[in-house]
């Protein structure tokens, strides 16, 4: 279990990147959700050791990963939200470096788990070609197959499906949900659909700050029956999002569609499902629920 | 547009840390250039002229902006064309209606304006250096804004137009940097190449149209300028240099439109994407449940990270462009020395590994520094440019391995390139038929000196940028830590080794010891260093960045306290400070400042007694006892002085001072002096000086015995040339090294004027004027003996020789030790050489005269030669000047730790760097063992057998003459033809230095030790006098003139005036004039052939030959007005090389010449004083073509 603690991060500009964070997570995919700028590459960064955090601790079982960085190096995998990598040097023998930076020795071995990561991100074709010359969605393939080496307890990857196409991003969900049965993924992410799909726990932060940790389960329940919709003419839709009820509207072939939060039903108003983007939204609007 | 495209630039450029890297590293490079004499950037020395005249300003801002500069130029404009491609802002803007021209032209504009930049940060440093308190006033001249204007639009503006523009249009062309770069560096290299190629060259002026950046044609412009034309000929409006640099403009102009015309606005087409269908995992190919692996950490996998890491980025750095350019481009470099490899004054040499070795230290491992320089960075920050460190940081690796792998990768590169650089060297001996390949002498002289060198350097600048955080900042301070340490000490005055940051001495490679002398120091100083060096090697470690926002301190504090590591950084600080004291008492450093100060005490203590009367020695005995294993000496001598003035006298001074730089070996000890019927009435042991009284005086006439006994042992560590003398194998000294010296010594006497002024004494004057009775009643010959017999005898060790002037009269052992005993019976000079190696002995005999030539075993090639030379020179030295009265005559080589060779009675001592590497075989110039031999012999009889005065000129009745028999002696073996190369030879030496001479030229008669007046000047001086007067003539007053003082030894001591008088006696008013000319003036001569034309007679070609001639005096600075050439010219023709016919012209009162001329064979062309008998130092207008015929 990963046990964090009071986790607060300031940069010397004055920003509070995280103040007081304060989350257990337990084995399987957890998702962190927040908007741009909410501080979740900060938060992932200091677990990946790669920052340091001004106070608070962070234990995986027993490990203290903020003073052992080296111990917690060696239980980690980490894709960043970005990353690049050296020119002329092919996908396989970078990332047999990696394995090797990670301490997996014997050659055999080593083969062995290359070739198997690349096969599962379906690389093993490409696997001579650059990795500089690889396309988006092939980069951050190869980047959850460097975070998988070395048998990882925490995995934390950080935005892994902004610029995947959805057939892409399937593979990718694949992939970790194949692993997270085992270790701790930590995945932190803008888009609400990874997290429902793919975490039976999840925290929703902003400003630095955890305004929600729970199952989404539990968090959808928590609305459902108080969300109502309606589709409305272009014109219409300034006056609507003056009203403090307002969650979201969308389009749908063409006509905006807007979404109340009401504990009664609102005249003209349908009753739909609640889904978790209303209880993301909700909760990043201050809403307190 | 086109303005608001230029301001975006510059604003742009403004704000990017790069320009003013660009101007700090020209400010401080230009600073140090201007205010340290030690660091010479230019190709040719600029030390002797005013810092601001106009050929220094001419010659740095030419040399910047074609080197360093040009570097900038090429990263400032290659940024500005690549920046929209590589920041994909060119998809917005193409997608604007931007106005073509505008967006080429406007950011072109702007860059090359920014390019001015960093010359201004020059030209700012270059003023401020000019007023820095330390400048010597001489070398400042009136302020004068023309050079730096000059400077400016002929050096600056052109070239960064011409570059920037050119790196600008393949910036667009090639769509990346780093090909931009590897041109420029390219180009550089080239033009270093280039830079010989333009100055000596059969074209002429016209190769300054060769020269794209206008450096070298500027050059080649001033080639022959002597110091008064570089202190103030500005250029002004020079058509030839004006006319090139606005050609390759237009040139450059001309490759910019057409960049222009094929400017496209599209963007760069990206290699397609072959990733269309996006296919589901093979569920075939995985092996049960996902099998990510088990790390282990042992030692094992921190010695494959440190493989791993190690490979990759040797094969990074292998195949990255940069380095392949300079390497190939140093390899290039390297080759073209190699195969032409000359060794002093431009002779050929045999390639042999010193010489090679000479070649790989001089140009090939220069480069080194940038790779080190460029990739310390690369290898640090490369994870971090390609913004991979997020993912590497997070691998748990362990510090140790990688960053050692970092270091090992730069210790490979730096392997690699010295193990090609033997590979050419031994490849162009092979092709030059040289199979002596000494494989060990190349190993320890690359593969560990310089390997060590330069891979403790490379630790250095890793460790900078991991200590510094900053790749620019690293750089820089990599640079500062360079340059310091290249200027900061010797102004300083700083030569202690162990200050000086990882300055091992390695000593200096001769084939008589080889590096032997100095294994012991560099092994000490190695340890020393490497041990500094492992301290900050580990801090790299300790800090090797793997997070973002470190507090550096308190990491530090961590790794050291917390984690024990400062215990281990303290066990190594004590290694190196018990490894420091270690050496510091083992090795002698020369403190100069206090030596200075001793002398300048020695000299106004005892200056006064400079001229009381003392005894001569007329006798000497001397036992020397060389161990050379031991770098020991033994002594004890016997002197006989006698009085042989017409006074008495009553007290005897004597000079036995052991501080060095004097005459003595500055190891020197003396253990005891003792005079027959004399005691101590003052013993200086600071100074050295003694005064005896002697009881009773001594009559005229009378004798007395000194005997002495005295020491010399190396230092345990060795690190100046001066303590080399006694070593292994090659020991070389002489008399006054370990001889009390009888009165003052005037050697002692601190030399360097500047240093006189500061310590408060006056300047020194070494020779007198004519008029001066001091200079005619000393002999320039600083001797307390003039004519000695001697008695010797050496020992040394088993199997070498030891050898100095006299008869061997008989050799044995004793002791494990070889003995031998020499001696001259007919009275000699007393200058006494004794030398002691492992020698080979070449014997003959030449008219009952004994010859040998001792040599190394390995040096045979010029034997044959210097005994043939030996030989030549005796007769025509025996048979025009008298007798040789010795019976032997030897020739001994010693180790190159000094470039000379010199004269003793009957014994000449050559060095190893001087001829007997020499090759002249191959190549016909000049055949430098003959030459040199010849001169050497020839002194013999001018320097062996009289002392001139210690007056202006004296160098004449010695160099000149020694010169001069050496012509005759290959004129009669050659012919005159061929001895056109060695009067070319001599013409080029006497014009070049004299470039150099920061003085007055005087004329040879007057000249004071100027070397390139007594030597170059004065051979082409006696020998056009012979050609004028005859050669028989010439001997004829030379032989009376040394058979009146021969063997003198009372005042007044001979003149060169007195010989001059003599020869123009003899040769009668009608070649008084040319004789005045050629001794007593300063003369510069023009002489050109106008027009030649030949047509076919009846009775053969019939030739026409027009010629002017001026000549100018030029006179302790002043030079007068030009003046038509009045009188004989020797007209040479010649088909392709062949002589066909001499004839004579005489040049009338307007200097015009008008001969016609009926050949029998048809000449090719016509050479008008073929035989240098003027100085004329523009030659090329001297020759005309001929023909064709009809």
């Amino acid at each position: 279990m990963l046990e964090i603690r009071d986790l607060s991060k300031a940069y010397p500009n004055g920003v509070k990147a995280l103040q007081g964070i304060h989350l257990d997570i337990h084995q399987g995919m957890f998702g962190l959700l927040g908007p741009n700028g909410a501080g979740k590459s900060t938060f992932m960064k200091i677990l990946a050791t790669l920052l340091e955090a001004d106070s608070g601790t962070v234990h995986l079982n027993g490990l203290d990963m903020l003073k052992e960085k080296q111990k917690a190096k060696r239980v980690l995998g980490y894709l960043p939200q970005e990353f690049g990598v050296y020119k002329n040097i092919s996908a396989e023998n970078l990332l047999s470096h990696i394995a090797i930076l990670k301490g997996i020795t014997p050659r055999g071995e080593r083969k062995e788990v290359v070739e198997n990561l690349l096969v599962q991100t379906n690389l093993f074709e490409k696997k001579g070609r650059a990795v500089s010359t690889y396309s988006g969605g092939m980069r951050q393939r190869f980047g959850i197959a460097q975070a998988l080496l070395g048998n990882p307890k925490l995995i934390i990857v950080d935005e892994p499906t902004s610029g995947l196409d959805p057939a892409e991003r399937n593979r990718f969900y694949d992939l970790l949900s194949e692993i997270s049965d085992r270790v701790i993924v930590i995945l932190s992410t803008h888009i609400v659909e990874d997290v429902k799909e793919l975490c039976n726990r999840m925290a929703i932060i902003k400003q630095g700050k955890i305004l929600y940790q729970g199952a989404p389960k539990e968090a959808i329940s928590r609305i459902e029956g108080n969300i109502w919709k309606k589709s409305i003419r272009k014109d219409e839709l300034i006056s609507y999002k003056k009203s403090p009820h307002m969650i979201s509207f969308r389009y749908l072939g063409g006509e905006p569609i807007i979404r109340m939060y009401a504990n009664e039903s609102i005249s003209g108003f349908e009753p739909v499902r609640a889904e978790l983007e209303d209880f993301y939204f909700l909760k990043t609007n201050g809403n307190s629920l | 547009m086109f303005i608001h495209f230029i301001a975006f630039e510059i604003k742009k450029g403004l704000r990017s840390p790069q320009i003013y890297v660009f101007s700090s590293i020209l400010f401080l490079f230009c600073f140090v250039a201007v205010t340290y004499d030690d660091f010479t950037i230019t190709l040719d020395d600029i030390s002797n002229i005013g810092l601001n005249a106009p050929y220094a300003v001419m010659s740095v801002t030419g040399i910047i902006v074609s080197s360093l500069g040009m570097l900038f130029i090429a990263a400032i404009m290659s940024n500005i064309a690549l920046r929209d491609i590589n920041s994909n802002f060119y998809a917005l803007l193409f997608a604007t209606p931007v106005d073509r021209f505008g967006y080429f032209f406007g950011r072109m504009c702007g860059g090359l304006i920014l390019c001015l930049i960093p010359f201004l940060g020059l030209y700012a440093a270059y003023l401020l250096g000019l007023n820095m308190p330390w400048i010597k006033a001489e070398r400042l001249l009136p302020f004068d804004s023309q050079p730096f204007l000059e400077g400016f639009f002929y050096n600056i503006l052109p070239n960064v137009i011409l570059l920037g523009s050119l790196f600008y249009g393949l910036g667009l062309l090639f769509k990346n940097k780093g090909y931009v770069l590897v041109v420029a560096v390219l180009l550089y290299m080239g033009y270093i190449i280039l830079a010989g190629s333009i100055t000596d060259n059969s074209l002429g002026a016209v190769a300054i149209y060769l020269d794209p950046l206008g450096y070298n044609g500027y050059r080649l412009i001033s080639k022959y300028w002597s110091v008064t034309d570089k202190n103030s000929m500005n250029l002004g409006f020079h058509a030839l240099f004006l006319g090139s640099r606005v050609i390759w403009l237009a040139i450059a102009l001309c490759v910019t439109v057409w960049m222009y015309k094929s400017f496209s606005f599209t963007l760069p087409s990206k290699t397609p994407s072959k990733e269309k269908k996006l296919m589901l995992p093979n569920r075939g190919k995985k092996h049960g449940k996902l099998f990510l692996g088990t790390p282990k950490w042992d030692f094992q996998t921190y010695l494959l990270q440190f493989y791993n890491s190690f490979i990759l980025d040797l094969k990074g750095i292998l195949t990255s462009i940069p380095f392949l350019v300079i390497l190939v481009a140093g390899l290039f470099n390297l080759l073209s020395g190699t195969l032409d490899a000359k060794s002093y004054l431009g002779i050929y040499s045999h390639p042999t590994t010193f010489i090679m070795l000479t070649i790989i230290k001089g140009k090939y491992v220069q480069p080194l520094y940038v790779i080190l320089l460029y990739y310390a960075g690369e290898l640090v920050w490369g994870s971090r440019d390609v913004n991979f460190d997020n993912i590497y940081n997070a691998a748990p690796y362990a510090n140790a391995p990688i960053v050692l792998s970092k270091f090992a990768t730069l210790w490979a590169i730096i392997m690699l390139w010295l193990v090609l650089g033997v590979f050419v060297a031994v490849f162009s001996q092979a092709l030059a038929g040289y199979t002596r390949f000494q494989i060990g002498v190349y190993v320890y002289d690359l593969m560990v000196t310089q390997f060590i060198y330069f891979a403790l350097l490379a630790i250095v600048g890793i460790t900078l940028h991991v200590l510094l955080q900053n790749r620019y900042l690293g750089y820089l301070v990599f640079l500062l830590v360079a340059a310091i340490n290249l200027l900061l000490w010797n102004p300083l005055g700083v030569n202690n080794h162990l200050i000086r940051f990882l300055d091992i001495p390695s000593g200096f490679y001769s084939d008589f010891y080889g590096h032997r002398p100095f294994r012991n120091g560099y092994l000490w100083y190695t340890l020393y260093w490497s041990s500094i060096t492992v301290i900050i090697g580990f801090l790299a470690v300790l800090l090797w960045k793997r997070q973002e926002n470190r507090r550096r301190s308190s990491e530090l504090r961590n790794r050291l306290i917390r984690d024990k590591n400062g215990l281990i950084l303290i066990a190594i600080l004590l290694v190196s400070i018990g490894l420091g004291s270690f050496v510091s008492k083992r090795q002698v450093v020369t403190d100069h400042d206090t030596v200075d100060l001793l002398k300048a005490r020695y000299e106004t203590t005892y200056g006064a007694f400079k001229y009381v009367p003392q005894p001569t020695i007329t006798s000497s005995r001397y036992h020397v006892d060389i161990h050379p294993e031991d770098k020991e000496l033994s002594i004890t001598g016997e002197l006989q002085l006698t009085n042989t003035t017409a006074m008495r006298m009553d007290s005897l001074h004597i000079s036995a001072g052991g501080f060095a730089l004097g005459r003595f070996l500055p190891l020197t000890k003396f253990h005891s002096i003792e005079v027959q019927g004399a005691y101590d009435i003052l013993i200086d042991s600071v100074l050295g000086y003694r005064i005896l009284r002697m009881e009773p005086p001594l009559n005229s006439g009378e004798s007395t015995t000194l005997r002495f006994k005295s020491h010399y042992k190396g230092p345990g560590i060795l690190l100046e040339r001066s303590n080399m003398r006694i070593n292994s194998n090659g020991s070389f000294f002489n008399n006054f090294n370990i001889t009390p010296r009888i009165g003052y010594d005037v050697n002692l006497e601190l030399g360097d004027n500047t240093v006189r002024k500061d310590l408060g004494l006056e300047n020194k004057q070494y020779l007198f004027n004519k008029q001066d009775s001091l200079g005619i009643r000393t002999p320039e010959f600083d001797a307390d003996g003039f004519w000695v017999d001697t008695e010797v005898i050496l020992s040394t060790s088993p199997n070498q020789t030891a050898i100095t002037s006299g008869t061997l009269i008989k050799t044995w052992e004793a002791g494990n030790r070889n003995y031998f005993q020499y001696s001259n019976r007919v009275p000699v000079a007393n200058k006494l050489s004794f030398a002691s190696a492992e020698y080979y002995e070449e014997r003959g005999t030449h008219r009952g005269k004994a010859l040998s030539v001792y040599y190394h075993p390995e040096h045979r090639y010029n034997v044959d030669t210097m005994m043939d030379a030996m030989k030549k020179t005796l007769d025509y030295c025996a048979a025009n000047f008298g007798p040789y009265p010795l019976d032997h005559l030897r020739i001994v080589e010693f180790p190159r730790y000094a470039t000379y060779a010199s004269t003793f009675p009957g014994t000449i001592m050559y060095s190893e760097a001087l001829g007997f590497l020499s090759d002249y075989d191959e190549r016909l110039t000049v055949d430098f063992p003959y030459y040199v031999t010849a001169h050497e012999i020839a002194h013999q009889w001018w320097g062996m057998l009289f002392f001139p005065a210690r007056t202006k000129g004296s160098g004449m009745l010695s160099e000149s003459l020694a010169q001069y028999c050496a012509l005759m002696v290959l004129k009669e073996e050659l012919g005159s033809e061929a001895i056109k190369n060695y009067l070319q030879f001599e013409h080029d030496q006497y014009f070049l230095k004299r470039g150099d001479d920061i003085d007055h030229e005087q004329p040879l008669v007057e000249n004071e030790s100027k070397q390139y007046i007594d030597y170059h000047k004065g051979a082409l001086a006696f020998y056009a006098l012979q050609e004028r007067i005859g050669e028989k003539q010439l001997n004829t007053v030379l032989r009376s003139f040394l058979e009146q003082y021969q063997f003198q030894d009372q005042p007044p001591f001979p003149i060169a005036w007195e010989l001059l008088e003599a020869i123009k006696d003899s040769s009668g008013m009608k070649d008084l004039d040319y004789i005045t000319d050629l001794f007593e003036h300063v003369v510069e001569h023009d002489i050109r052939l106008l027009n030649a034309t030949s047509v076919m007679g009846p009775n053969g070609p019939e030739i026409h030959l027009e010629g002017q001639a001026h000549k100018r005096y030029l006179k302790n600075g002043r030079v007068y007005d030009k003046i038509p050439l009045t009188g004989k010219v020797t007209l040479a023709l010649y088909r392709q090389d062949k002589l066909v016919s001499l004839s004579t012209g005489v040049f009338d009162e307007n200097g015009r010449l008008d001969v016609a001329l009926s050949l029998l064979e048809t000449p090719t062309h016509v050479v008008i004083d073929p035989y240098f008998n003027y100085l004329d130092a523009e030659r090329n207008d001297n020759r005309f073509p001929l023909g064709p015929y009809d």
